[in-house]
């Protein structure tokens, strides 16, 4: 197998991981604030009704959340494909 | 200051596409210190949950009752304040430690690398050293390589699902845990998390590696901002080495115009990134200082003194003084005093009770006649001991203030109760909004008193 990272792989694994680090401090943070029941009781759905629900979704929630945003962006601040070959600077 | 080895980026191609990094097996002092490392923090992650303290679990996180248990000490979601302070200290931690010593966190003690040495070390014990796993890899499916292979993949495997096992026992009481997951009665959460982090350990320490620390890890990539002059840092001595060159066995060296490397590339088949540390620091260096074992054995083998790769600093390879005590340093130290001193403090003065006053939101006041202006708050009171206290209310700060419903208050140990108080002010004194303060005093011969203030509004004076 080779290890053979494009640009786009390194761009969904950085992508990944960085909303994932984010999501785990930020889910953190806002639980200690918010209780995961709330999350669930505005849900409402009989599957999902414990606290333990509550924090994956918010998890995931914000791990979406993070990724979306990056995403957009990555695809918002991408230069120009077929970039013109610049002229040697000098310094 | 670092020089990356990406001498090969061109307009329209901006990666280097890279081979597969088969380390070699390297035996020296450091490689025994990160060793020991790994046995270490893997022997306290592994064993963390199995310890008891005062009849409990001494490390869990038990958060469907939002509680935190370590070591005899109960953390409540309000005791917060201790998590964003320790995260901080963390941090600045990690700083200080970068600035003096350069990522020591990197090549000892990050999980990436240390579950990747765990996993490595699987590898190397089912596959054999570096020349034999690349032949391994090169030869077609015989019955010897799926046998290797399978082996190794069902090692790795049952290491990543301990592991999840592990991670998720902080947050379970372990030996439940074990009982349901041996009955097949565990809560799906459970097992999901368990799958969660089993996977992502086995994705990262197993494929991933270093490609986590060149690509993905962002505190590599900050590390420049760390760094100074005086930064142990992991250092080829170019003066000494070079010009590299193979050389004859007892030929003189200095003859041949050659440095002390002899162009072994060993330090580069040991690298677990990849790179030449000659080509000097790059971003890449997680400073494990496998290169410098590998380049002491064989400076031992050519009878040149050890010491060609090694720890070092740009000054001191600048042949000047080394500084420990420097404008950087002070401040993160600076810094680490006092975010320690006030996380101690804080929790040694921490108060056994916490009371929260919530304002009735849908009514500002009521007139309720000849008693004059009423408010109606919420009062929320948390009894983090685990003994059950009896406490009294009471409320001042306006003239005529009185507590209408009853101010004895029972809470049981380790739990919460929710009250509705109604305050009273006589009409002269009630008009806008003041500042009144709840106390609550335990009556119970305990010596608990907590006080909070919240606001009473009446009329506006505009009549």
């Amino acid at each position: 197998m080779e290890n053979d990272w494009s640009r786009d792989t390194q761009k969904y694994a950085v992508l990944t991981w960085i909303s994932f680090l984010i999501a785990a401090v930020f889910t953190m943070l806002m639980f200690a604030f918010v209780d995961p029941l709330l999350i669930v009781d505005s849900i409402n759905v009989a599957m999902l009704e414990s606290r333990n629900a509550g924090y994956a979704i918010g998890f995931f929630f914000l791990w979406a959340n993070g990724w979306v945003a990056g995403w957009l962006t990555l695809r918002l601040v991408r230069r120009k494909r077929n970039w013109p070959k610049s002229p040697a600077k000098k310094t | 200051m670092a020089k990356t080895s990406g001498s090969g980026y061109e307009y329209g191609k901006l990666y280097r596409s890279e081979d597969k990094v088969y380390p070699r097996e390297v035996k020296g002092r450091f490689a025994t210190l990160r060793r020991v490392a790994m046995f270490v923090l893997l022997g306290v992650f592994y064993g963390g949950p199995w310890l008891i303290w005062e009849g409990r679990q001494a490390i869990l996180f038990d958060l469907p009752a939002r509680k935190f248990y370590i070591f005899g000490m109960t953390l409540w979601p309000q005791d917060f304040v201790y998590l964003a302070l320790l995260l901080i200290i963390l941090a600045v931690s990690l700083f200080f430690f970068t600035a003096i010593a350069g990522r020591l966190w990197c090549g000892y003690a990050c999980p990436q690398t240390v579950w990747t040495e765990a996993f490595t070390w699987i590898e190397m014990a089912i596959e054999g050293d570096r020349n034999k796993r690349m032949k391994l890899d090169k030869a077609p499916w015989t019955l010897t390589k799926i046998r290797k292979k399978a082996l190794k993949q069902f090692c790795w495997i049952t290491l990543a699902l301990f592991t999840g096992f592990s991670f998720v026992a902080y947050f379970t009481p372990v030996r439940p845990l074990a009982a349901d997951l041996v009955n097949m009665e565990a809560n799906s959460w459970t097992v999901f998390w368990l799958l969660f982090y089993g996977f992502a350990t086995y994705v990262n320490a197993g494929f991933m590696r270093e490609q986590v620390c060149k690509y993905m890890c962002p505190y590599a990539r900050f590390q420049g901002a760390m760094f100074d002059h005086d930064t142990l840092i992991i250092t080829y001595d170019e003066e000494r080495g070079e010009p590299r060159g193979s050389r004859r066995r007892g030929s003189d060296a200095q003859a041949q115009g050659l440095g002390d490397c002899v162009d072994c590339t060993m330090c580069v088949q040991v690298c677990p990134t990849g790179i030449d540390i000659r080509e000097g620091l790059q971003y890449e260096c997680i400073a494990c200082a496998a290169c410098i074992d590998a380049c002491d054995t064989v400076m031992d083998k050519v009878g040149s003194p050890r010491g060609l790769i090694r720890y070092s600093t740009e000054r001191a390879l600048e042949h000047k003084s080394y500084r420990l005590i420097r404008p950087r340093t002070i401040v993160y130290t600076g810094i680490l005093v006092v975010l320690l001193a006030s996380m101690v403090s804080s929790i040694a003065l921490r108060k056994p009770a916490i009371m929260d006053i919530i304002r009735d939101r849908n009514t500002l006041y009521r007139d309720v006649g000849r008693e004059g202006i009423e408010n109606s708050f919420t009062v929320r009171i948390v009894n983090k001991h685990n003994v059950d206290h009896e406490y009294k209310l009471s409320v001042s700060g306006l003239e005529g203030i009185e507590l209408r419903t009853d101010s004895r208050i029972a809470v049981a140990g380790e739990s919460v109760v929710t009250v509705p108080v109604s305050v009273t002010v006589p009409h002269e004194h009630a008009a806008g909004g003041n500042v009144i303060s709840f106390e609550l005093t335990s009556i119970d011969g305990s010596d608990i008193t907590v006080i909070e203030e919240s606001r009473f509004r009446g009329p506006t004076e505009s009549y």
